[in-house]
């Protein structure tokens, strides 16, 4: 049993997971505008038992990027105000390249609590990098606060983890960009114990875990358009 | 398990005084493996020197491919290459693939990849299942271009590696103390000077500072034992006090070890360790019961920890109490009529007791404890496949 409300055991994230998986209802293609919650089936290891995360497909647009007369790729403004339109391949009218998001929710077991992955690849199967995923629709620049990239990582300043970097996904091993678990817990106490004061059902409860990973996915919500 | 007194104490062949540990530090740090890089044939340059195309080195476990590069690159440049071709060669391009074919992971450890080659090479059909892995070559071909990046992570740099590496440190820290202040305590010259020892391979530099994040073996002191049951002359009721703080910074102390199983077709998996089970009982820690087997010496060293309060409650957390856990076909639980182990470990190329403490693991200067299990004895048993598993330890370092 999670000795907090900020945190769950790997035990519980499962729970969690499979309530959200019965209470939505699945989408075997999630549209364009999916919202948060469609579309996600729960996989397993394919051996090793107790190794589960959520999953799902998602098309994207990106942005072809091309190259200036230096032959340099010009890399748009994407740190803007909250003025900035999400869907920025069809915003300026450049032709949008279609890109499939792989999407996982797994366990992070050094912070306890779910983690977001993610791979995006073109329509030739390769995989794209970081400055291509800056132009997709995929996160929400208004809700990142100043950052700096390098081709591997999105930092914020003085932030002790990057906030988006690669790492091996934890159940497949393979590749995988990740948004940084680090600061969930933190953010998690904070809205658990503002929705536990307005009553919440009983606390480990297989419907309190689903208020709890469904109050999560808002969270990350803010971040990343899902 | 020996009883002292109605005290618990669990034999370890391990001390743990802070000079063993330190010397225990030098020598994993200073462990290597023998790699011998060729360049794939295909990929050669024109005009090269061919047959020359093989690079012989002994690497340290501790260190990474990427940190490599240059030292190749100067060989090719030297030795293989024309002037042509070292003058337009991309080292962001270039990648490594086993023998067999595997990809080699950029942010493993040299010591990880070393262990997870040999693990997979003897789990072949043919091999010998009770054979120990001979510290062979490892066989690497060096490809130039076209690395296959759905399969690898985007950026092979050094950066990159050092970025990873760094994460890892933070992480450790926050697994074992619930936040990461001793690492954000460290100033940015100081981080910057543990990466600065892996790459440069020295051993005082690198622990100039990481002996500052990394938990001691020293026993943790949090609270008075029960009063001794026994009134033999080889015990003595410890005058505990009753209010002992810990000692902060043990391994003991440690909401958890830092610990992670390899299992080499993968997964790796991770939960939380503690360093000590809440079972109960009260125990001396390692240090106390390796040097009381000599009568004569127990008396003095009983002497000493009644004014050091050096027990604490619970049994330490092992080795087999951990693989037992997670992986319990391979390892069950031991007790009467339980079926035998199936594997056994070796952490950094040596067969590791299972009754090793995690939290002293743990506290090892590791990057990685690579911690691998071979199958014992297979012919009695038939089994469909033989799984080999890599306890990988990343206590402090990665």
């Amino acid at each position: 049993m999670s000795s907090s409300s900020s945190t769950l055991t790997r035990v519980q994230f499962e729970q969690a997971c499979k309530a959200f998986i019965d209470k939505h209802a699945r989408s075997p293609l999630p549209s364009m505008g999916a919202t948060t919650l469609e579309g996600w089936s729960w996989a397993e290891h394919p051996t090793v038992p107790g190794l589960g995360y959520l999953f799902r497909t998602v098309p994207l647009h990106g942005r072809a990027l091309a190259p200036d007369k230096n032959g340099d790729f010009v890399q748009e403004n994407v740190l803007q105000s909250a003025e900035f339109v999400d869907d920025p391949a069809i915003a300026d009218g450049a032709s949008p390249e279609f890109l499939t998001c792989e999407q996982s929710i797994a366990f992070s077991p050094t912070f306890q609590v779910p983690a977001f992955y993610f791979t995006i690849h073109d329509s030739r199967g390769s995989p794209v990098g970081l400055e291509e995923i800056m132009n997709t629709s995929l996160l929400r620049h208004h809700a990142l606060p100043e950052t700096q990239t390098t081709s591997f990582a999105l930092f914020q300043r003085d932030a002790l983890f990057p906030l988006l970097s690669q790492g091996d996904h934890p159940i497949s091993g393979l590749p995988s960009w990740l948004i940084h678990p680090c600061g969930t817990a933190c953010a998690m106490s904070e809205l658990i114990g503002e929705k536990m004061a307005g009553g919440m059902p009983e606390v480990c409860s297989k419907e309190w875990l689903l208020v709890w990973l469904e109050t999560w996915f808002l969270m990350l919500g803010n971040m990343v358009q899902l | 398990m020996s009883t002292f007194g109605g005290i618990r104490h669990s034999p370890s062949t391990f001390t743990s005084s802070p000079a063993s540990t330190t010397l225990f530090r030098r020598l994993v740090w200073e462990g290597t493996v023998p790699l011998e890089i060729r360049v794939d044939s295909k990929e050669l340059p024109a005009n090269s020197n061919r047959g020359l195309e093989c690079y012989f080195l002994q690497a340290p476990r501790v260190s990474y491919l990427p940190l490599l590069i240059s030292e190749i690159k100067r060989f090719l440049q030297d030795v293989v290459f024309d002037d042509e071709a070292a003058r337009t060669m991309k080292e962001e391009d270039w990648w490594f693939e086993s023998e067999e074919g595997h990809l080699l992971k950029w942010h493993w450890p040299i010591g990880l990849i070393y262990d997870n080659h040999t693990t997979l090479a003897t789990s072949r059909p043919g091999a010998s299942a009770s054979s120990r892995p001979q510290a062979v070559p490892l066989r690497l071909t060096l490809h130039l271009a076209s690395p296959p990046t759905d399969r690898l992570l985007l950026a092979p740099s050094a950066e990159a590696c050092k970025q990873a590496f760094m994460g890892q440190l933070k992480e450790a820290d926050f697994l074992r103390w619930g936040n990461t202040k001793r690492m954000t305590g460290l100033r940015k010259a100081e981080q910057d000077g543990m990466w600065e020892g892996i790459k440069e391979h020295n051993f005082d530099d690198y622990w100039r500072v990481a002996s500052k994040v990394t938990p001691t073996t020293l026993p943790a002191r949090p609270g008075s034992p029960p009063a001794a049951q026994s009134s033999s002359m080889h015990t003595r009721p410890p005058s505990a006090d009753p209010q002992g703080t810990p000692d902060k910074d043990s391994a003991y102390s440690v909401r958890s070890v830092p610990i992670r199983l390899y299992l080499p077709e993968g997964p790796v998996l991770q939960d939380l360790a503690p360093p000590v089970l809440e079972d109960g009982g009260w125990s001396l820690p390692s240090i106390i019961s390796a040097q009381s087997r000599d009568p004569r010496i127990s008396l003095l060293l009983m002497h000493l920890l009644t004014t050091a309060s050096c027990y604490y409650k619970g049994t330490p957390n092992t080795l087999a109490d951990l693989l037992s856990l997670h992986l319990p076909l391979l390892f069950p639980a031991p007790g009467p009529g339980a079926s035998p182990t199936l594997a056994y470990a070796l952490l950094q190329g040596v067969v590791t007791p299972a009754e090793a403490e995690l939290a002293w693991l743990g506290a090892l200067p590791s990057i990685n404890q690579d911690v691998w299990i071979h199958p014992t004895v297979l012919r009695a048993v038939d089994m469909v496949t033989s799984l080999r598993v890599t306890v990988a330890l990343m206590a402090g370092m990665q």
